[in-house]
């Protein structure tokens, strides 16, 4: 051996030495590719639920951890296409879009061991469909084509009178368009057709998933609270839960589905703060953050991750169905307290007003300076996020668009002694870390740019929706979380007299004749020529500048590297069933 | 020899005759800690008059700097989580605690000094009553009353605090006036003024406030800083001053969440703070030893 080889051969044992030191002693987690004895996954929810009662449910909190307990007739795949869930098919449709056929899988049980059949179905509609008026449910409407929902759901029966009601298949509380000629078969006859249905009975948490009449008629109101009796098809039970500390879930013995599940048990611990959650994490304490509809991290800890080298890999930012935007106030009527400058009665100068508010907020900017680019991006494309059916296409919306000198122009000729401007208030829920300095955002680009000093205020999440919704602002924080990827999700649920508006359950007030007959018109109608009716509804809102879009939300999730199948979709986290852990 | 005793003998001898107040000024400079308090306050109070008309940066103005970027020559304390200069809100936020400060002891003694003189002159009754209110008040946890007072008020603002504070500390101070009277109104000089036909206002203003004068100011000088503490934090809350009004609190409070990645956004507002407490508390203490040279330690 020459000197020069020896060297050589001597430098490579020495790199080859280093290597091994620094692989061993890295900051890096040796994941293996086999499984951990231990499948206990364990991670942070910031809240309490507020119900696992698909009956009542309407938080995506909520929804995310029903989607592991409960199961529809059909449901979403990862890639968000409608997919036959308890049933083993896809319905069989009449020609006029007006019948559906569910054929049901026979294998399906309850996590009691109760057997699953077509009579379940009913159960669970109709009581979905009574509970919607009485208790006030925000998705009892995604059964509302069915035949009889009308009736039904003007039932006041609560609790163990309606339990008792549906027993006997009262017919106050039984959709006659809702029938099961055996156990495996249910038939829904709809009052009207209705090219959204499928997508709403597939939405996680809801409505229209199955819950078990043995388990509810325990506690009619409650039964999802205690682990005895909170029941359903879906892979998971509850297994133990102490109220605002924890929650722990275990996998159903020989569940029918498939895949089976892995993970053995999920242990939840509710923790109030979002850095305090991330910070256990970082320290072990979780396999994952982010899950249970709390992607919304604080956007110091997501930028701090980023930049820390060994953590950055574990940082999952994924686009959500989420849309935030400014609402004015559009209606003055006497049920209607907020008044105000912006309002349609206003003509063309309340419109160039809104105009004026709308053009003088650089979005790009905000997303740039509140979101850091990262947390989420400009609405330039109308009010569907990004992604979704009906997203009008990058830069489509005008009411994105920056315009200081114009603003200026317009707010000049509309007010030009600024009375109609002075002491306007903008209120804003601060439970997303992101509504505040938005709110601050705004302010300040409407002082610099309009010369307009607006005042701020923060109201506690659920005041602040029952005062918009009664329409107590004049300019509001809003937006909307899709539940199931089709427009009239959106357009249904805002705004028009279909949604109640001007007066109930309207933070706008807007609604005209036009707006009703077209959304009546697009939600009849099926494929593209719904979209190309939903996109001309998307038009009227924009050209009454009924909003001020702002940005659409990206989702900060964190995951450990061992962990394998956890991750999303636009709407909801893949579920438990999916996760590995692996050796580590 | 025999000449300087003469000297000594002939030489009148004139003792310095010092009021109580230069007396008391002589001991104050002779107090560096209260010194420096008072140099430093003299400077904070210079500082926010300064802001009024003018700031490195509009203190409302966002993305002057990146979001959370750290102190620089062009930013001294750097920018927060919006991208404003940190360095112009802490000026500005100097306005607010000492208008919450002063504002609010102005009030108190405004409401506490004749409650309690009239409470310690005349007793009785009168006195019953205040001094069944000042124990109701001191039996209620003063941060319930300030919230309570603050959501009441209606849209949080500089005056709603400063109601809320002074609400909530004024028995200090008739407490202190009260006690002060009941010792003043025995004493002989009391005792000549009203034989000699003065009024009760003329004796409780013009011969019982002078002499309880010294306690009074201390008190003051003491609730300046904790009334600052106490909007602090009531603006950490979130029940502060409105935005884009900058509050040392609210300022903190938003650094709070960035505390790993951008620090000064919760050190520079709470250095202030700490600073002005201190320095009011030195001060506080070099008045009480200059005023009451009996309590020095």
């Amino acid at each position: 051996m020459t000197p020069t080889s020896f060297r050589f051969l001597k430098a490579l044992c020495v790199a080859a030495a280093t290597l091994m030191v620094v692989g061993a002693c890295g900051g890096g987690t040796n994941t293996g590719t086999s499984l951990a004895a231990d499948q206990t996954l364990k991670f942070p929810i910031l809240d309490d639920f507020g119900t696992l009662d698909p009956g009542i449910a309407d938080a995506e909190t909520d929804q995310e951890i029903q989607q592991n307990m409960f199961n529809g007739v059909v449901k979403f795949d990862n890639n968000l296409n409608v997919v036959p869930d308890l049933a083993s098919k896809m319905p069989d449709v009449t020609s006029d879009n007006l019948n559906y056929t569910f054929t049901l899988r026979k294998d399906v049980t309850f996590s009691n061991g109760d057997k699953f059949t077509s009579k379940d179905v009913l159960y669970s509609w109709n009581r979905a469909a009574a509970m919607s008026g009485a208790y006030g449910t925000s998705y009892g409407t995604n059964l509302a084509p069915i035949v009889g929902f009308d009736k039904v759901s003007k039932s006041k029966a609560v609790g163990a009178a309606l339990e008792k009601l549906l027993e006997a298949k009262d017919p106050t509380v039984t959709m006659s368009g809702l029938t099961a000629p055996d156990d495996y078969t249910v038939k829904a006859q709809l009052a009207f057709p209705a090219g959204w249905w499928l997508s709403a009975i597939s939405l996680t948490g809801s409505t229209g998933q199955i819950v078990d009449v043995n388990a509810v008629k325990q506690d009619f109101d409650n039964w999802w609270t205690n682990p005895a009796t909170a029941v359903g098809t879906g892979p998971y039970k509850m297994t133990s839960r102490v109220p605002k500390a924890t929650v722990d879930f275990a996998a159903v013995p020989n569940w029918w589905g498939s895949p089976k599940p892995t993970v053995q048990k999920v242990h939840l611990d509710i923790i109030n703060d979002a850095s305090t959650a991330i910070t256990k994490y970082e320290q072990g304490g979780y396999d994952l953050y982010g899950y249970g509809g709390y992607s919304n991290a604080p956007v110091a800890d997501v930028l701090r991750i980023q930049s820390t080298a060994s953590e950055k890999s574990q940082l999952l930012i994924h686009a959500k169905v989420r849309t935030t935007w400014l609402s004015f106030n559009m209606v003055s009527d006497s049920k209607r307290l907020a008044k105000g400058p912006f309002t349609m009665d206003g003509g063309q100068s309340a419109k160039d007003l809104r105009t004026a508010f709308a053009l003088a907020i650089d979005k790009k900017k905000l997303a740039t300076v509140v979101c850091s680019d990262v947390v989420c991006e400009a609405a330039t494309g109308g009010l569907i996020t990004k992604g979704l059916i009906g997203y009008l296409g990058d830069g489509a919306d005008p009411l994105a668009a920056y315009d200081a000198a114009k603003a200026k122009s317009l707010l000049t000729g509309a007010d030009p002694t600024g009375s109609k401007t002075k002491g306007l208030t903008y209120v804003y829920d601060p439970s997303n870390p992101l509504n505040k300095p938005t709110a601050e955002f705004m302010q300040s680009q409407w002082q610099d740019n309009l010369g307009v000093h607006v005042e701020l205020q923060a109201v506690s999440h659920s005041a602040f929706i029952k005062s918009r919704l009664k329409g107590d602002y004049v300019l509001s924080r809003d937006g909307w979380q899709a539940d199931y990827n089709h427009p009239q999700d959106w357009y249904d649920n805002l705004w028009g007299s279909a949604l109640g508006c001007p007066d109930s359950s309207c933070t706008t007030g807007y609604h005209t004749q036009a707006y009703d007959d077209l959304l009546k018109k697009a939600d009849q109608e099926t494929g593209d020529q719904a979209l190309a009716d939903y996109k001309k509804l998307a038009q009227m809102l924009i050209d009454d500048v009924v909003y001020i879009p702002l940005f659409y939300s990206r989702g900060s999730f964190l995951i450990k590297p061992y962990v394998k199948g956890a991750g999303t979709n636009n709407f909801v986290d893949y579920p438990w069933v999916g996760i590995q852990i692996l050796s580590h | 020899m025999a000449a300087t005793a003469a000297a000594v003998v002939v030489r009148p001898v004139t003792p310095v005759q010092a009021s109580l107040w230069s007396d008391a000024w002589r001991r104050l400079r002779r107090n560096r800690l209260a010194l420096a308090g008072a140099i430093y306050l003299a400077f904070l109070i210079v500082v926010a008059l300064v802001a009024l008309v003018h700031t490195p940066y509009p203190m409302a103005g966002v993305a002057v700097a990146t979001p959370y970027s750290g102190p620089s020559a062009a930013h001294w304390f750097g920018a927060d989580n919006l991208g404003r200069d940190v360095f112009s809100r802490v000026m500005v936020g100097a306005q607010i605690s000492l208008t919450v400060g002063i504002g609010t002891q102005l009030i108190i003694l405004a409401v506490g000094v004749p409650i309690g003189l009239a409470a310690g002159y005349f007793k009785g009754w009168f006195d019953s009553i205040v001094s069944f209110f000042v124990n109701v008040f001191y039996g209620v946890p003063d941060l319930l009353v300030a919230l309570l007072l603050v959501v009441l008020l209606g849209h949080p603002g500089l005056d709603k605090i400063i109601i809320a504070i002074s609400v909530t500390r004024w028995m200090d101070m008739t407490r202190l006036v009260r006690g002060q009277t009941l010792a003043l109104r025995e004493r002989e000089f009391v005792e000549a003024a009203r034989a000699s036909g003065a009024k009760p206002f003329k004796i409780l203003f013009g011969h019982i406030l002078p002499n309880a004068l010294g306690p009074v100011i201390v008190q003051a000088t003491f609730g300046v800083p904790a009334a600052i503490l106490f909007e602090a934090f009531l603006s950490f809350l979130g029940l502060g001053v409105p935005a884009p009004q900058p509050s040392w609190g609210s300022m903190a409070a938003d650094g709070l969440s960035a505390i790993r990645i951008a620090p000064h956004m919760v050190i520079a507002p709470s250095i202030a703070l700490s600073l002005t407490l201190m320095a009011f508390n030195f001060l506080g203490d070099g008045l009480r030893d200059a005023l009451d040279p009996r309590s020095r330690r």
